[in-house]
C-alpha cells in the first residue's frame, strides 16, 4: 500500500504536465520501479476527467430511518418452535404475540419480537449472560422468561410466561381502587423485585406496562414481566449501544433513575429498580408519573436526560392538588380531591419521595425495605421515611453545590481590594519616579514648568499636611489617656479610633476634595479589610463622587475607588450594585488604560467575583480565563494576583461541575501560594477554602474536612474569631459536617458562628441568615423540632427583607426555610400555620 | 449549560471519553429532527442532511458559551459521523425491505436519490469511504465533513486545521480516489 500523500503529490504533478508524453516521462521518474504506485496514480489520472461534480452536492437525508418497514411476522408465522397466534401488544421496543409452543412442551407463551434496528448478536449475547440467573427466579409475582432467539431476518425475540393481565395503573383505575387497595397491590410488586434482586437480576425497566395484574380466583395478582429484556437490549447510552439503546431509552425515561440517565453509566444497581418502583407508586397514587410523559415527549433528548437527572418532582400531594384532572383522579380512587391530597400529605409523600431520591444512597436500601415501609403505613405504625431533604428539592444548582453555596467569596473578596491597591500603588510610585526624572531633565530649559510643578508640590504638601494632622491628632492621639484631648486610653483599637474620628472627617478636609477622597478611599479600603462593608460603603461612595468630580470617570484614581466600592457592595451582598459598577468600569479601564493595566485585568476578576455571587458562572469563567491569560503574561505564574485569579477560576469550575479540573488548578495555586505567602496570609486561607470545596465536590470529603479544620484554626488566630472570612470557613466546615450527618458537630459550629457574628461588627447579613437556616435544618434532622422552628423563622426573617436582591444562594435558603417550617408545623399538628408557610413558599418558588 | 455544550467543553479540556459521549447525543437529535421534519413534509420529499445538521447545532449547543473554543469543529465531526450512520442505516433498511434479507445491491434509482452521482449507491460509497479511512483517515474525515455535514470548504479546512489550499487539494484528490474506487477503475 502506498502512502496516499505521496500518491497525491505525484498525481497533481502529473496532472500539470501538458502532454501525455511529458506525463509518462514524469511518472517514469517519480514512480521509478514501484509498479504498484504507478498503477495507482494512473488509475486516478484516468478517472479524473470523468469525476465531474461527484460528491460536490452534500447528501440529502432520505429519512428511511423513520419509516418503519412493515413487520413480516403475523399470526400464523412460525418462529423456531413457536407458532404465532394473536398479537397482544405493541410497545416502543417491539411486538408481543401469544404463541403456541409445540415442543418440548405444548403450551401458550408470550413472544416479544424486537423492532428492527436492534443489534441481535449483542442482544442475544447479553441475554445468554443472564440466562442462568433468570432461570433461578421463581416467584408468584414474576413472569418467567423461557427463551430468547433470533427470527429469520435476524431480529431478537424473547419468550415468556403468558400473562393475560392489564397494566397495574389501568387495572387500578378501571376498578376504582382506593389508595389503600393500591398500596396493598403494590407491596407484592416490591417483593417480586426483591426476589429478583436476591438472584442477582436487576429489571432496569419497571413501569406500569411491565407490571400486569390478572385475576386469580377473583383476587388481583400483579406479575412483573420482561425481566432480563432491558439488560439484554442494552439501555446504556454509550456509543456502542447507540443503535440499540436509543429506541429503548426513549421509550421509558419517565421511569428511569437519574443514574441511568447518564452516559457511560456502568454501575446500575438494584436501587435503580427501587427508584422505578417509586415512580410506579407515585403514578398509582397521584395519577401521573413525577415528570409528565407529555413533557418528556416534547423535549429533546438532552433535555429529557437533564430533567431526569436534575429536576425535583413535586410531592404526590402537590401534584394532586395542582393537577387539572384532579377530580377524575380522585373519582377513580373513590375519594374527592381535597381528601385525597390530605391523605397523601405527610407520610405517604415521604415514602414516595424517599424512593425517588436522586442520590441513590438516600433511597430505600432494598425493594423489601420499601415494601416494609408501605406496610407500616397501612398498619399505622411509625414509618422509616422522613420528610425529603429540601437540599434535594432546591434547584439543581444548589443540589450540586450544597456546600459551595455557603458563600465562598468572602475570604477572597476582602483580600482583593487590598491587593489591587498595593499593586496600583507600586505602579504609581514607579510612574511618578519616571516623571520626576524627566522633569529634572527639562528643568533647566523650562523654568515655568518647574514652577508649576512646585505649585503642585505645594498643594500636595498641604494636602499631606491635612492627612497627617488628621491621622496624628485624631487617630494616634486616640491612644492618649482617657480624658485628655482626643484620648481614648492606651489600649484603644484602630477601629475604635476611627469610630471616634469619623465625625471630624468632613471638617478637616473642607476645600480639599482630592485629599478627602484619598483619605476616605484608604479608610473604606481598610474597613473592607476589617470586615465592615456597610461602613466602608459610606466612605467609598463619597470618594467615588469626589474623584469623579475632580478627575473625571476614566482617571485611574477614580477607577480605583470604584473598584473598592464595588468590592464593598459585593461583600455587603449588594451584588446588583457591584455588577452595575463593574460592568461600567471594565470597558472604561480597557479603553483608557489598555489590557495590560491592573485596572482592566483585576476589573475582569472583580466582575467575575460579582457574577459568581449572582450565580452566573459561565460568564465568570470566561472573564477569569481572560484575566488569567493576561496576568500570567504580564505578572508571571507565581504572582500573588495571578494566584488569586487562578483560585477564583478553580472555584468557578467547581461550580460548573468540573471538580477534577478545579482541584488541579487549586492544588497548583496552593503549591505556588505556599511559596509566595507567609503561612498566616489571608490569600492562603482563601485558596484553602476553595480547595476544600473542590475536594468536597470531587467526593473527597475527608480531605475537605481536614483542610477546613486547619484553615479555620489559622483564621481564628490571624484574622480573629469574628472575622467574616473566619465565619465563612466555619460555615463551610459546619455544612460539610452536616452532610456527613455529624449533626452535633455541625450544630456546635453553626452556633459558634452565630455567636461570633453577633459579637462581630456587622450582625445580620447573608452569612448569618444562611447559618440560621442550616442550623434549623440540623435540628430538624435530629427531630428536635422545638429548637428547629425559631432558628428557621429567624433565618426566614433575615432573608425576607433582601427580597429580589437575594443571590441564588439566599433564595434557595429561603425556600428551604419555608419548606421546613411547613413540614414542622404539619408534624406538630398545626395545619393552619403549615398552610400559611406553604402559601409563602408558593410566592418564592420559581 | 446544555449536555452537548458540557461535553464539547470536556473535549476541549482533553477529557478522553468525552468525544465518545457526543456522538450518541448528536445521533439521537438528528434522528429526532428527521422524524419531526418528515412528519410535516409531503411524502416523497427529501430532506437536506446539511440543514438537519445545522439545525441540530443550533438546538444542542449554547452557541454564545461555546464560541471561544473549537466547538464547531468537534460538533460537526460528530455530526458528520452521525449523519453517515443514519444514512447508511436507512439505505440498509431499504435494501432489506426491497430484497429480503439477502445481501444484494440496491437498485440504481434508490441510490441516486441518496448520492445523486454516477452509478453507485450510498452503501458502496460508504464502503469505499471506509477503505479510504483505513489508508488515510484525514482525507476520509474531510469527505465526511463536506458530504455528510455539508460544511463549506473553508469551514472544513478550519475544523481539520488545514490551510484552504491544502484542503482543496485533498478534497479533489479524495473525490477522484473514491470515484475511481466506485467505478471499478481503482480496484486492484
Amino acid at each position: 500500500m502506498n502512502n496516499l500523500s505521496a500518491v497525491e503529490s505525484i498525481f497533481f504533478a502529473a496532472l500539470d504536465k501538458g502532454s501525455p508524453e511529458e506525463r509518462a516521462a514524469y511518472l517514469d521518474q517519480a514512480c521509478g520501479p514501484d509498479r504498484e504506485l504507478r498503477a495507482c496514480v494512473e488509475r486516478l489520472l484516468n478517472a479524473e476527467p470523468r469525476v465531474g461534480s461527484f460528491l460536490q452536492a452534500p447528501a440529502p437525508a432520505v429519512p428511511a430511518t423513520v419509516e418503519e418497514p412493515p413487520l413480516t411476522e403475523k399470526p400464523g408465522s412460525v418462529i423456531g418452535p413457536y407458532k404465532l397466534m394473536e398479537q397482544i401488544g405493541e410497545g416502543g421496543m417491539g411486538l408481543v404475540f401469544v404463541a403456541e409452543q409445540q415442543q418440548p412442551v405444548r403450551r401458550k407463551v408470550a413472544l416479544k419480537i424486537l423492532k428492527p434496528g436492534m443489534d441481535s448478536r449483542n442482544v442475544l449475547a447479553r441475554f445468554e449472560a443472564e440466562r442462568q440467573a433468570l432461570a433461578l427466579m421463581d416467584h408468584p409475582n414474576i413472569a418467567k422468561v423461557f427463551d430468547a432467539g433470533a427470527t429469520a431476518d435476524g431480529r431478537p425475540y424473547f419468550v415468556m410466561e403468558l400473562v393475560k393481565g392489564t397494566p397495574i395503573t389501568e387495572f387500578c383505575d378501571l376498578r376504582k381502587l382506593s389508595p389503600r387497595e393500591r398500596l396493598e397491590l403494590f407491596v407484592p410488586v416490591c417483593q417480586a423485585l426483591q426476589h429478583a434482586h436476591q438472584k442477582g437480576v436487576i429489571h432496569r425497566d419497571v413501569k406500569p406496562s411491565n407490571v400486569l395484574v390478572a385475576l386469580h380466583d377473583e383476587a388481583p395478582v400483579p406479575k412483573v414481566i420482561d425481566f432480563g429484556v432491558a439488560k439484554a437490549v442494552g439501555q446504556q447510552l454509550t456509543e456502542k449501544t447507540v443503535y440499540t439503546g436509543f429506541g429503548a431509552l426513549i421509550g421509558t425515561p419517565a421511569y428511569m433513575a437519574p443514574e441511568q440517565a447518564m452516559f457511560n453509566q456502568l454501575d446500575i444497581d438494584t436501587r435503580a429498580d427501587v427508584y422505578a418502583l417509586g415512580v410506579l407508586l407515585y403514578e398509582l397514587l397521584a395519577g401521573s408519573p413525577p415528570v409528565e410523559p407529555e413533557r418528556l415527549k416534547r423535549a429533546a433528548l438532552d433535555e429529557v436526560l437533564r430533567i431526569v437527572r436534575d429536576e425535583e418532582p413535586p410531592r404526590p400531594s402537590q401534584r394532586l392538588s395542582t393537577s387539572q384532572t384532579r377530580a377524575t383522579i380522585a373519582a377513580t380512587r373513590q375519594s374527592d380531591p381535597g381528601k385525597l391530597a390530605r391523605m397523601m400529605r405527610g407520610e405517604l409523600d415521604w415514602i414516595v419521595m424517599k424512593a425517588l431520591e436522586k442520590d441513590r444512597g438516600r433511597r430505600y436500601e432494598t425493594a423489601s425495605a420499601f415494601a416494609a415501609d408501605v406496610r407500616r403505613f397501612l398498619a399505622e405504625e411509625p414509618i422509616e421515611a422522613r420528610p425529603p431533604s429540601p437540599w434535594y428539592r432546591l434547584r439543581k444548582f444548589t443540589r450540586r453545590n450544597r456546600v459551595a453555596v455557603f458563600l465562598t467569596a468572602f475570604v477572597a473578596a476582602t483580600v482583593l481590594a487590598v491587593l489591587t491597591n498595593t499593586l496600583l500603588g507600586l505602579r504609581h510610585v514607579r510612574q511618578e519616579r519616571d516623571r520626576a526624572v524627566q522633569a529634572e531633565a527639562v528643568a533647566s530649559e523650562r523654568l515655568e514648568e518647574v514652577t508649576r510643578e512646585k505649585e503642585r508640590a505645594t498643594e500636595a504638601e498641604e494636602g499631606a499636611q491635612a492627612v497627617l494632622e488628621f491621622t496624628l491628632l485624631k487617630l494616634v492621639a486616640a491612644a492618649r489617656p482617657k480624658g485628655l484631648e482626643g484620648g481614648l486610653g492606651r489600649d484603644v483599637t484602630v477601629r475604635a479610633a476611627l469610630d471616634a474620628a469619623e465625625p471630624d472627617l468632613e471638617r478637616q478636609f473642607t476645600g480639599r476634595p482630592k485629599f478627602e477622597a484619598i483619605f476616605r478611599n484608604a479608610l473604606g479600603e481598610n474597613l473592607i479589610y476589617l470586615g465592615e462593608p456597610a461602613r466602608a460603603i459610606r466612605h467609598l461612595e463619597r470618594a467615588v463622587k469626589l474623584r469623579r468630580e475632580e478627575f473625571g470617570p476614566d482617571h485611574p484614581g477614580t477607577l480605583q475607588s470604584v473598584h473598592n466600592l464595588a468590592a464593598a457592595y459585593r461583600i455587603a451582598g449588594r451584588t446588583d450594585e457591584a455588577l452595575a459598577l463593574l460592568e461600567d468600569l471594565v470597558p472604561r479601564a480597557r479603553a483608557a488604560l489598555g489590557e495590560d493595566h491592573p485596572h482592566y485585568f483585576l476589573g475582569l476578576n472583580n466582575l467575575a467575583e460579582a457574577l459568581i455571587m449572582a450565580g452566573r458562572y459561565d460568564r465568570a469563567r470566561t472573564l477569569l480565563e481572560e484575566a488569567l491569560g493576561i496576568m500570567r503574561r504580564v505578572s508571571g505564574d507565581d504572582d500573588p494576583h495571578t494566584l488569586h485569579v487562578q483560585s477564583n477560576l478553580g472555584d468557578t469550575l467547581q461550580f460548573l461541575g468540573q471538580a477534577a479540573r478545579a482541584v488541579e488548578l487549586l492544588e497548583d495555586a496552593m503549591r505556588r501560594a505556599t511559596k509566595v505567602f507567609p503561612p498566616d496570609h489571608t490569600e492562603l486561607l482563601g485558596i484553602t477554602n476553595y480547595l476544600a470545596l473542590a475536594y468536597h465536590a470531587a467526593g473527597r470529603r475527608e480531605a475537605a474536612l481536614a483542610l477546613l479544620e486547619k484553615g479555620l484554626a489559622q483564621a481564628k488566630t490571624s484574622l480573629g474569631p469574628d472575622h467574616m472570612s473566619t465565619l465563612t470557613l466555619m460555615g463551610n466546615l459546619a455544612e460539610i459536617a452536616a452532610q456527613q450527618k455529624q449533626y452535633d458537630k455541625a450544630i456546635r459550629l453553626f452556633q459558634e458562628l452565630l455567636e461570633a457574628a453577633r459579637r462581630g461588627p456587622e450582625a445580620g447579613g447573608l452569612n448569618v441568615a444562611l447559618a440560621q437556616v442550616r442550623l434549623g435544618e440540623c435540628y430538624y434532622q435530629q427531630r428536635k423540632y422545638a429548637e428547629a422552628e425559631p432558628v428557621l423563622r429567624q433565618g426566614y426573617e433575615s432573608l425576607k427583607p433582601l427580597g429580589a436582591n437575594l443571590p441564588p444562594v439566599g433564595k434557595d435558603a429561603l425556600i428551604q426555610a419555608l419548606d421546613r417550617l411547613d413540614q414542622l408545623c404539619q408534624l406538630q399538628g398545626k395545619p393552619e400555620e403549615a398552610a400559611k408557610w406553604r402559601a409563602k413558599l408558593k410566592e418564592w418558588q420559581p | 449549560m446544555s449536555e452537548v455544550t458540557r461535553i464539547l467543553s470536556a473535549i476541549e479540556q482533553g477529557e478522553p471519553h468525552a468525544a465518545g459521549q457526543l456522538l450518541p447525543l448528536v445521533y439521537g437529535e438528528l434522528r429526532r429532527l428527521a422524524a419531526e421534519k418528515i412528519s410535516h413534509e409531503k411524502p416523497g420529499q427529501t430532506l437536506q442532511a446539511t440543514a438537519l445538521v445545522h439545525e441540530a447545532y443550533v438546538r444542542l449547543v449554547d452557541v454564545d458559551k461555546a464560541q471561544h473554543w473549537n466547538s464547531r469543529g468537534h460538533f460537526f465531526a460528530a455530526a458528520a459521523e452521525a449523519m453517515r450512520r443514519i444514512l447508511v442505516e436507512g439505505a440498509r433498511r431499504k435494501q432489506r425491505v426491497k430484497h429480503g434479507s439477502g445481501r444484494r445491491r440496491v437498485e440504481l434509482d434508490d441510490a441516486c436519490a441518496v448520492v445523486g452521482a454516477p452509478a453507485d449507491d450510498l452503501l458502496d460509497l460508504d464502503e469505499a469511504l471506509t477503505r479510504l479511512a483505513a489508508r488515510d483517515p484525514l482525507r476520509a474525515e474531510l469527505v465526511k465533513l463536506r458530504f455528510f455535514a455539508g460544511l463549506t470548504m473553508p469551514e472544513a479546512a478550519r475544523v481539520l486545521g488545514l490551510s484552504l489550499a491544502t484542503a482543496e487539494r485533498q478534497w479533489t484528490f479524495a473525490r477522484v480516489w473514491l470515484y475511481a474506487e466506485l467505478t471499478g477503475e481503482g480496484k486492484n
